[in-house]
């Protein structure tokens, strides 16, 4: 085994999981001195020309999780995760022995992940992404939290740190609770903006001046900075936003915490709601537009903007 | 910054409380006059004895070819010092200009500034955001509508208490957009409040949770300030702006959309849960107060 550059050792890791997140996750792994091993259901994506050239890629996850200690999954939802597990547990000759999920994924399928990894003396960290997307991967930046027993992530947060800014939040499932949380705001804030700055469209303000004049206010966020003005320059509020049927799974999943921990999340049930009513409108487009469901609302026809 | 050459309008101010009190200071400080100012507490008035002139009507407040300020609590005050018996309207000094910095309705700077401009005084409907520490600063974030060359010469006046000024369009827009403003933090506050609720009852420490969700895309003014600053250092008592404010401006929204036929599904919601909230005794409170509210109510673990 060659040696790194910081001293430590390189390490085998399996990447599950080759999409829009896991390919860049996956390419900062093999550049900051891992071996790392590629897998994919869809095998399409596998020739990924920096993907073949930088990382191994496996044709069956058995093969993958027989050279590596670590396993990392990028999966789109909790099947895809389960899948990818009880396939792991029943590799023959499989050398795991940490698994770390980035998905967004549920807290049951978590729950049911790490039984069944435990099961196999596998040690499950569940870890999430949650912002700045494809571009943030890229450029190492992404917000990460990880949970899960501390031994485990010591003994890899070295290698995972390039990915982005890494923090540990303690135990298996608080990770997942960050997420659910983060794009429970994020798509409930989506739908106060829409809500509100269809009223000022209607007003007779235009679009430009609302969203400028709002976010040097007190009730700027994120998403009225970045998603706005990406709508006011490309008619796109932004790239690889998650459609919304997504969201409302997003949101469900914090309406089931919810329950859980009995929480009221009063306005977070209504903007499900108002998701859902969305796309009987409008279909399954990118969830930031349900701002057109409220100008149909409003009786407003779409913008004129510079595509 | 405007250089020496530049002539300030002569200045008045109406209404010294918590916002208009450093504003009308900061226009003496900076424009190094002494305003002529108006406020029914007689407090208030010798409190800025020293830097202003204390005038005893709205109307003395007005000066001929100057401008008079305003910001007040309610449309009830804005209508009585623009069309009152002492009010504006009745000044002899007109032409003058009225520039109004209350958060009220659309509708209420409408009509006054219809009922001023038969008399010869032009209104500026304005807004402020930002609130009172900008405010102490001079710092405020302002909305200004009506006659743009009207607004234009007195930009310089305004730029003592804004850093900076936005000219929306016509009368009325101004509001509008302040209306807006304060819906999008009262939803951004009640949202994030639910969801500090959910992740802390889910046995993450709270400030834990309000640094990570900063990193990410569900960061908001609300999240880094009212809940990052004010309620994590249990500042959400009474002396700020009060959830009985915020229920307040919400109903002028609702208002608004009643009659503009356009749904506000998410600003009824909250209003509910802000009167709720203000029901349980925390009306004079920091409105993220919402936060313990709901801790509260639904028996917190914490």
């Amino acid at each position: 085994m060659a040696a790194r550059k910081d001293g430590c050792k390189v390490v085998n890791i399996a990447f599950i999981g080759i999409g829009a997140m896991g390919t860049p996750m996956a390419l900062t792994l093999a550049r900051t001195g891992n071996a790392v091993f590629t897998y994919d259901r869809n095998p399409q994506r596998l020739a990924n020309v920096e993907i073949h050239a930088e990382t191994t890629t496996c044709s069956d996850l058995a093969t993958a999780v027989s050279e590596t200690q670590l396993a990392i999954t990028m999966t789109p939802n909790d099947d895809a995760l389960l899948e990818t597990v009880h396939a792991v547990v029943n590799a023959p000759r499989r050398t795991v022995k940490i698994f770390v999920d980035t998905s967004s994924t549920s807290l049951d399928a978590t729950r049911e992940a790490d039984s069944v990894l435990r099961a196999a003396g596998i040690t499950f960290l569940d870890a999430a992404v949650y912002g700045l997307g494809v571009q943030g991967a890229k450029d190492r930046c992404s917000p990460i939290v990880i949970s899960g027993p501390r031994e485990a992530y010591d003994e890899i947060a070295r290698t995972i740190a390039p990915l982005g800014t890494v923090d540990y939040v303690g135990e298996l499932g608080r990770a997942k609770i960050i997420k659910i949380l983060n794009n429970q705001l994020v798509g409930a804030f989506c739908v106060a903006a829409a809500e509100i700055v269809s009223i000022g469209v209607a007003g007779g303000i235009p679009l430009p001046k609302i969203i400028e004049s709002l976010t040097a206010g007190s009730g700027s966020s994120f998403i009225l900075e970045k998603y706005y003005p990406s709508y006011l320059r490309s008619g796109s509020f932004g790239l690889g936003l998650i459609p919304i049927t997504y969201m409302i799974k997003d949101l469900r999943l914090a309406c089931e915490l919810a329950q859980e921990v009995h929480s009221s999340a009063a306005l977070t049930e209504l903007s499900r709601q108002i998701y859902q009513a969305a796309e009987c409108e409008l279909g399954d487009v990118p969830f930031p537009e349900v701002y057109l469901f409220y100008n149909k609302l409003n009786g407003i026809e779409r913008e004129a903007v510079t595509a | 910054m405007t250089g020496p050459e530049e002539e300030y309008v002569e200045v008045g101010f109406i209404g010294l409380g918590a916002m208009g009190m450093p504003m009308a200071r900061n226009l003496a400080e900076r424009l190094r006059t002494r305003p002529r100012v108006y406020d029914k507490n007689p407090q208030a008035l010798q409190a800025a004895a020293g830097w202003a002139q204390v005038c005893h009507s709205p109307r003395d407040v007005a000066t001929p070819g100057g401008v008079v300020i305003s910001m007040l609590p309610a449309d009830a005050h804005v209508n009585e010092v623009a069309l009152g018996t002492d009010g504006l309207a009745a000044s002899p000094v007109a032409p003058f200009t009225y520039a109004d910095f209350s958060t009220i309705s659309p509708e209420t700077i409408k009509r006054v500034a219809g009922e001023l401009e038969k008399r010869g005084v032009s209104t500026i409907g304005g807004a402020a955001t930002l609130g009172v520490a900008a405010a102490e600063k001079g710092a405020l974030a302002v909305y200004v509508d009506g006659d743009e060359h009207v607004v234009n010469l007195n930009k310089p006046t305004f730029s003592a208490f804004a850093k900076s000024i936005f000219y929306i369009g016509q009368i009325g827009q101004a509001k509008l957009i302040k209306l807006m403003n304060n819906y999008l933090v009262a939803l951004n506050v009640a949202l994030t409040a639910e969801a500090l609720d959910i992740g802390s009852k889910s046995g993450i420490d709270l400030k834990t949770i309000v640094e990570l969700l900063q990193k990410g895309s569900a960061n908001s003014y609300a999240l880094a300030n009212h809940f990052g600053k004010a309620f994590l250092a249990d500042d959400i008592g009474p002396g700020k702006f009060g959830t009985d404010y915020m229920v307040k401006d919400l109903n002028i929204l609702i208002d608004y959309c009643r009659s503009a036929h356009a749904p506000l599904m998410m600003g009824a919601t909250a209003v509910s849960l802000y009167r709720g909230a203000s029901a349980s005794g925390y009306g004079k409170h920091y409105y993220p107060v919402i936060l313990k509210w709901l801790q509260e109510k639904t028996g917190a673990k914490s």
